[in-house]
């Protein structure tokens, strides 16, 4: 765990002239699992678009490192070599991850391909199996657009984890699904990364899944993160104002 | 369940529409007498035995140049629909995917051409290029590759948004590897449905222009141009009106259900 894999040092993120995040200093270490949490435009999801090179989330100040070589500075080029291959990403929406018409065979292949790497069947077939999805060889027949949310999602999970990265970003990747997918799913991301050893900061706004998983948690209001700790510390004794807030707002259900 | 329905009504209408098809192509099969022989003692003879849907002004068996004429019609309209749509698809996703100023330029090209009525247009052109089936394709294209132009345009520029299309650019694919693999497939269902809903239109237009005498110029066998020469004797021959007439409603009928049917299908 004390392994330093990304390192985030006063970063300061800007659409246009509109400041987002604002000196946000973050690390995150070897197979960790941290969770980012906080509402709808806090920052969070910009926060993971500045790692991954979004030509809008603009880097105004302060520098990213991964495994102490700075990557916020690189060229594009340079970056692809690591996107991918060693920082994977994950994102919200399932349907917009693969080529709704295209075979999902030929998108496994061209994406192992342009890092070039072969697709490993047997590991792919594991990976799979870890995220129950039964019938590979059919699976991969298929058009995305023929399978529904969460399949799409758990096979853009097993398209990240097949390129083996070290650090996996994952950006509301259950909001999309329903409740017992969104667990379902978590908890097979879960299995993978001890498979696989992988670190994952996992960004949402669901803090019973936060704390189902996460090692540590970040809370991200207006732009900073408030509060960072390991969960238990975090979520049974609150510091900051907004934290307690949050777990205030936590739906629960009443006892019938 | 309804999917299912509509499937069914889509093989129903693509099946006549192919028969239409087949007819007018295999016309020297089935036409029952040359559709170019003048015959000064059978002039405007009624529908009967020898001539099933009559004779013309010069003797000239009806049905037959309804057959040929068909021929025309058809084989004009997909070939403009398809130019078009080609046309309209590539400026389009060019357009969507680059941007800037090429895209602002075409597009207000297209506004101005959309101003117009088409048909204001085409008949101008057409005029200008002296008539002719090429002339009469041409007058009709100036303003027909604007509707897949831009409807290639907004599907591209909302599939240049997505992720898989920003992971394949970061992965150094070139534009071209992209345009054609990810973005052409994707933009096809839409785009095709709009040229069958076209197929039509244009072949209003087309049959419209050689009605005017600026499209097909006679002895050419054309639906178009057969009513506009036979309307001057519509009293004593109706027939020669009549059936090329019948022939495109019915088929003007059948690709426009055929689009709407295929579009109902897509939104289902």
């Amino acid at each position: 765990m004390d392994e330093k894999l990304l390192e985030i040092k006063n970063l300061s993120v800007a659409y246009d002239e509109s400041l987002v995040i604002k000196n946000v200093n973050l690390d995150i270490y070897k197979g960790e699992v941290f969770c980012l949490v906080g509402e709808s435009g806090s920052g969070k999801s910009t926060l993971i678009k500045s790692i991954c090179r979004n030509k809008y989330a603009k880097i105004t100040g302060g520098e990213i490192f991964f495994r102490e070589q700075c990557i916020s500075d690189i060229k594009d080029k340079e970056m692809a070599s690591f996107l991918g291959c060693r920082i994977g990403l994950i994102q919200q929406n399932p349907e917009g991850a693969f080529n709704p018409l295209r075979k999902l065979s030929d998108q496994f292949n061209e994406t192992v391909k342009s890092h070039g790497k072969k697709l490993d069947k047997e590991k792919l077939n594991r990976i799979f199996s870890t995220l129950n999805l039964k019938d590979m060889d059919r699976i991969l027949k298929s058009r995305p657009y023929e399978l529904s949310g969460g399949m799409n999602q758990r096979i853009a999970i097993a398209a990240s984890f097949i390129l083996e990265p070290e650090l996996l970003l994952c950006d509301e990747i259950t909001s999309a699904l329903d409740v017992t997918t969104a667990i379902a799913v978590t908890d097979e991301l879960l299995r993978l990364k001890n498979d696989m050893n992988v670190a994952i900061v996992l960004v949402t706004h669901n803090l019973g899944i936060a704390a189902n998983i996460a090692d540590r948690i970040g809370i991200m209001y207006k732009g900073e993160i408030v509060e960072i700790g390991a969960t238990s510390k975090v979520l049974e004794n609150p510091q900051h104002e907004y934290t307690k807030r949050l777990l205030q707002d936590v739906p629960k259900l009443k006892a019938i | 369940m309804k999917k299912k329905k509509i499937k069914a009504k889509i093989i129903v209408v693509s099946a006549i529409a192919i028969m239409l098809i087949l007819v007018t192509v295999f016309a020297d099969f089935f036409a029952p007498n040359d559709p170019y022989t003048t015959s000064a003692s059978s002039i405007r003879l009624a529908p009967c035995l020898k001539y099933p849907f009559g004779t013309d002004n010069l003797g000239r068996c009806v049905l037959s140049r309804v057959l040929y004429g068909g021929r025309t019609t058809i084989a004009a309209t997909f070939a403009l629909v398809f130019i078009s749509f080609a046309i309209g698809a590539i400026v389009g996703m060019l357009c969507g995917y680059y941007g800037g100023i090429f895209d602002k330029l075409l597009m207000r090209i297209a506004d101005i051409l959309l101003a117009f009525p088409q048909m204001v247009v085409a008949i101008v052109v057409a005029g200008i290029l002296n008539g002719g089936l090429g002339g009469a394709m041409i007058a009709l294209g100036i303003t027909m590759w604007v509707s897949f132009a831009r409807l290639s345009r907004s599907h591209t520029y909302s599939l240049k948004n997505q992720d898989f299309i920003k992971a394949a650019l970061f992965a150094g694919k070139s534009d071209l590897y992209i345009i054609a693999v990810h973005i052409f497939p994707n933009i096809l269902p839409p785009v095709l449905t709009n040229a069958l809903t076209q197929i039509g239109t244009t072949m209003i237009g087309l049959s419209g222009l050689s009605f005017l005498g600026l499209g097909v110029v006679p002895p050419a066998a054309e639906w178009g141009s057969m009513i506009s020469e036979a309307r001057a004797y519509i009293q004593i021959a109706p027939w020669a009106v009549l059936y090329p007439a019948l022939a495109t409603v019915f088929t003007i009928i059948v690709f426009n259900y055929l689009g709407d049917v295929v579009m109902d299908y897509r939104e289902a």
